[in-house]
């Protein structure tokens, strides 16, 4: 009676660490498969990266990293300061995001006049952007040429209500992401804004107007 | 034998149970400290989430409300703690209107009021909306009795204008176009306890809808302009507002600044001369309570009721023109410097006469249901393909066309809508999944397909959220196999190809619907479906005889005649060296064609209601209007080419179009400068006006309803990774816990065999 009790108990504690291990199994794997993804991705942007700025004369029809890319690279991210190297992708949607960080669509590119905006997840991507800090270089390479920025204030919104007006006399370049940086789940509508102005081509005038430097009264602007 | 036994177990189970102890420990801790770790570091986000929200936070940048502020310089180096940031309500506005309308166009001249109660030099700001199209041609700064005429200057140098008086203390003010119906004005070097009023005048050529004529006269730019944060209250927002640290050095881009009480921040008075030209069978204002006083036979004075009116919702002014049962065509002229402008409006006849002679109609519906659709995208654009097919008349023609990576049709070809086709359709769009990749090519060219009868009037309506990258050859293949069809595009989401859709609508003379927000999907494209439903003339075609050799020389706004649909009008804007001999224009209603021709003689008489027209205040309106319509022809010209040496040059000749006419334009400013300097050695602080919010609008949805302005919206931007690894682990602990229940067990058995032994 008691053998047969304890050989039940057995078989239906194995039935249950089985179940519990393989969805252990199966929710590691699927963190890493995101994760693995993310990276190998990458790897994958590089070279049609490479195809893309290699071929100048192609205007239209981009490289596709893969066939059936939904996507295709459109600039090179770099912030040397630590160590990212990251190709962006067309686009800002969820399929955009799982391989890179996206530009959307909505904003401007870094060479026509307007928002840049490139958005990228917080755990894979874009979780440099929580050690950022003010004055970090940013580069980003298009097809047209690098263009140099530095960082200059962080922000955080609810995407719920927030829109980001594009002016297209600012040239910033604003990286998003999630917030808070360590949230467990994904959805939440809190997002990390970094902006960051060119330095290597002056900002417009339309930035600067109303500068006026402190103590000189009305004589001096900072054109 | 039994001390044999008992040295043999021993040791091993030892060995056994101790190293399995200590990986199983060293896993359950590891594990646990992973799991703690990580659902700590969520919960104290949590906490540090709600403190993060809080009004010190110089996060909080953009909380909205009235600052202002010393004009220091905001080098990106300069220190925040340094600079002394005083917020004080100094500049105050009123708002004067006085619009006259004759006929179709109005002209309004806005007057702005800007009182500085402070007893500081202010600059003001303020950002306001004007109607779509609206023409700003004259500008001018009211001080004490003088006035100052603004004149007309590219919009950089008119910036450098404005900033370089301002800078030496002179009263200047400037009107930038921000958006095709965004405008700011921007008034420096008001004294203590002045008021300053600046005025402009617009014209515009009023929209035509429903067989009613709206008069728009925007007083809100709603809050979608504000990157407001989700905070709510006055309360907040006033804390938020006294320790706020600018963290933005880019104050001037186009943002408001609303107020979140109740003030009323702009008292607004609007005052109206409406010359109707024909009867009225209807006059109202659609938000306001308005008094009306009838002048004449076909004249009205209308004013806004008591002093003013608060500047929270727009006002609009309906009229409704007697109609008659054939499509009408009315005429105006105007020879200015040599030139001759002509204005042609096409009336269609009213909606109940129309009934009666249907088009019929083919309607293909092309569907992208490739995996980015998934979700609220897919959902609300099942609903409203329902809602089109029911209407659907039994005279018209359907067909559904899906694309993914891969394309196919409900139907080989268009069938009659019947009740029984469209339930077969209604249970196809149901079972409808979206996934896969976007490739858009086959679906255009089975909608676009040639064996199809082509007699019949066609509109293909194609909804895609991707991402096109073969234009070439799909404009390619409109090019080719357009014949009687018409494309309307609708765009959805962040992604979508705008320059392709706008360029393939144009080219398929039909119109492209951008939907930003997911969630207005089905209201959207009900819309459009509604108005399809109703096509009141079509192929319009126009035709300037003329004798002389200067057939070339005439420029004709908009280029391609759209079709028109119930209760809409044409309005066609002429110019060129002589007057032609007569203009033919003919068109489909109903299955009829429709002539008209216009001979000189009539033209002469349209010079005559122009002159009329001119003496009631709207002096040179035709070319105005001429010219602001080149102007928006050449913006989505500009829009659709994607070559930096072809906008280079749209851009040059909207600036040189503008800056003859004398308008306000993306590429040109009106400013005017006072000549002697006012404010020699005071700090000058600044004001960004603030705008009342849209009537009914709460903070929480105030995401809604506004399309005014290009703006952004964030992605979402992150993944379950980290959830997952979490239950990963936990069931791996779980696992674990479990896995010590058996060995626990298989080494109290071995224990009590070895005692039993033992003791045997």
């Amino acid at each position: 009676m008691k053998d047969c009790f304890q050989k039940h108990l057995r078989i239906l504690s194995t039935v249950v660490i089985v179940i519990l291990f393989s969805l252990s199994l199966w929710q590691l794997a699927s963190a890493g498969w995101i994760q693995g993804k993310a990276m190998v991705a990458q790897q994958l942007l590089n070279h049609s990266w490479q195809l893309t700025i290699d071929d100048q004369a192609n205007t239209h029809n981009s490289h596709r990293p893969w066939p059936w890319a939904d996507t295709w690279p459109v600039a090179k991210l770099r912030v040397p300061q630590h160590g990212i190297e990251q190709i962006v992708l067309a686009g800002d949607s969820g399929s955009s995001l799982a391989f890179g960080p996206g530009l959307s669509f909505a904003g401007a590119t870094p060479d026509s006049g307007g928002i840049t905006m490139i958005s990228g997840h917080r755990d894979t991507h874009f979780n440099f952007l929580k050690d950022l800090k003010i004055n970090d270089r940013i580069y980003l390479q298009t097809r047209a040429g690098g263009v140099q920025y530095h960082v200059e204030s962080f922000q955080i919104v609810d995407s719920e209500t927030f829109r980001l007006p594009n002016d297209s006399d600012d040239r910033s370049l604003v990286l998003v992401t999630c917030y808070p940086f360590e949230a467990a789940t994904a959805g939440g509508s809190l997002r990390y804004l970094v902006r960051a102005s060119p330095i290597a081509q002056p900002p417009i005038p339309a930035k600067n107007i109303d500068q006026r430097l402190p103590g000189t009264g009305s004589g001096l602007t900072a054109e | 034998m039994n001390t044999c036994y008992f040295q043999r177990v021993k040791p091993q189970h030892t060995i056994c149970s101790r190293s399995l102890n200590l990986v199983r420990k060293v896993l359950v801790v590891a594990s646990v400290y992973l799991v703690f770790g990580l659902l700590f570091q969520y919960v104290y986000a949590d906490i540090n989430d709600s403190t993060e929200q809080g009004a010190d936070s110089p996060y909080q940048s953009q909380h909205g409300s009235v600052w202002l502020k010393p004009d220091y310089g905001t080098t990106p180096d300069a220190d925040s703690t340094t600079r002394q940031n005083i917020y004080i309500e100094a500049l105050q506005m009123q708002t004067d209107v006085d619009i006259n309308i004759t006929g179709a166009i109005a002209r309004a001249t806005v007057r702005q009021m800007f009182i500085n109660s402070s007893e500081y030099w202010a600059e003001g700001i303020y950002v306001f909306p004007l109607p779509e199209r609206a023409a700003v041609d004259r500008f001018r700064m009211r001080i004490g009795e003088r006035i100052i005429e603004g004149r007309v200057k590219e919009r950089v140098e008119a910036k450098k204008i404005y900033q370089q008086a301002k800078a030496a203390g002179k009263k200047a003010s400037l009107i930038e176009q921000q958006r095709p119906n965004v405008f700011t004005t921007s008034l420096a070097n008001i004294a203590p306890g002045e008021q300053i009023t600046v005025e402009f005048e617009y014209q515009q050529v009023l929209e035509y809808r429903d067989e009613r004529y709206r008069l728009r006269f925007p007083m809100v730019v709603g809050p979608r302009y504000n990157p407001d944060l989700h905070q709510t209250g006055a309360d907040k927002a006033n804390t938020a507002l006294q320790k706020y640290v600018s963290p933005l050095p880019d104050q001037t881009s186009v943002y408001t600044q609303t107020d979140e009480t109740d003030n009323d921040n702009n008292p607004t008075r609007i005052h109206i001369l409406l010359d109707a030209g024909v009867s009225l069978a209807e006059l109202d204002s659609s938000y306001h309570q308005i008094d009306i006083k009838q002048t004449s036979e076909n004249r009205y004075s209308i004013s806004t009721m008591g002093e003013s009116i608060k500047a929270d919702r727009d006002f609009e002014l309906v009229w409704k023109p007697e109609l008659i049962d054939k499509p009408q065509l009315s005429v105006f002229e105007q020879e200015i410097d040599g030139d001759h402008y002509t204005m042609l409006t096409v009336l269609p006849s009213d909606l109940g006469h129309l009934q009666q002679k249907v088009q019929a109609r083919d309607v293909i519906f092309v569907l992208d249901i490739s995996g980015s659709m998934a979700g609220t995208s897919i959902d609300q654009a099942k609903a409203s393909l329902i809602t089109a097919l029911d209407g659907l008349s039994s005279i018209d023609r359907f067909n559904i066309i899906w694309f993914n990576h891969e394309s196919g049709s409900l139907f080989p070809g268009a069938v009659i809508a019947s009740a029984q086709y469209k339930n077969i359709a209604r249970h196809y769009i149901d079972n409808l999944q979206a996934d896969g990749g976007t490739e858009m090519l086959g679906a255009l060219k089975l909608a676009l397909s040639k064996q199809e009868t082509f007699s019949r009037f066609r509109q293909v309506v194609f909804l895609t959220d991707g991402n096109i990258s073969n234009e070439v050859e799909l404009f390619k293949v409109i090019d080719d196999q357009l014949g009687n069809n018409r494309l309307f595009t609708i765009g959805i989401g962040s992604a979508p190809n705008s320059y392709f859709m706008r360029k393939a609508a144009n080219k398929g003379r039909g119109t492209f619907t951008y939907i930003g927000d997911v969630n207005e999907v089905h209201e959207k494209t009900v819309a459009l479906f509604k108005k399809l439903e109703n096509p009141a003339l079509i192929n319009i075609q126009l035709d300037l005889n003329t004798s002389q050799d200067d057939h070339n020389t005439y420029e004709m706004f908009p280029n391609i005649i759209p079709d028109l649909y119930a209760g809409e009008t044409a309005t066609i804007l002429i110019k060129g060296k002589n007057l032609p001999d007569s203009i033919d224009i003919r068109g489909d209603y109903g299955n009829t064609e429709w002539h008209s021709s216009i001979t000189a003689a009539q033209l002469l008489q349209g010079k005559t209601s122009a002159e009329n027209m001119s003496r009631d205040g709207s002096r040179d309106g035709i070319r105005v209007a001429w010219a602001r319509e080149k102007v928006a022809s050449l913006m989505s010209l500009r829009h659709e080419s994607t070559a930096d040496n072809v906008r280079d040059a749209i851009k040059q000749e909207i600036t040189s179009t503008a800056l003859q006419h004398h308008l306000v334009s993306r590429f040109t400013s009106l400013v005017a400068v006072d000549v002697t300097p006012v404010n020699i050695s005071e700090l000058l602080y600044q004001q960004r006006m603030k705008n009342n919010l849209p009537h009914g609008w709460k903070r929480a949805n105030a995401g809604n309803g506004n399309t005014m302005m290009a703006q952004m919206r964030l992605a979402q931007t992150a993944t379950g990774s980290e959830l997952k690894l979490l239950l990963g682990l936990l069931f791996f602990i779980a696992a674990l816990s479990l896995y010590r229940v058996p060995c626990i067990r298989r080494a109290y058995a071995d224990h009590t065999k070895t005692i039993h032994g033992l003791i045997s």
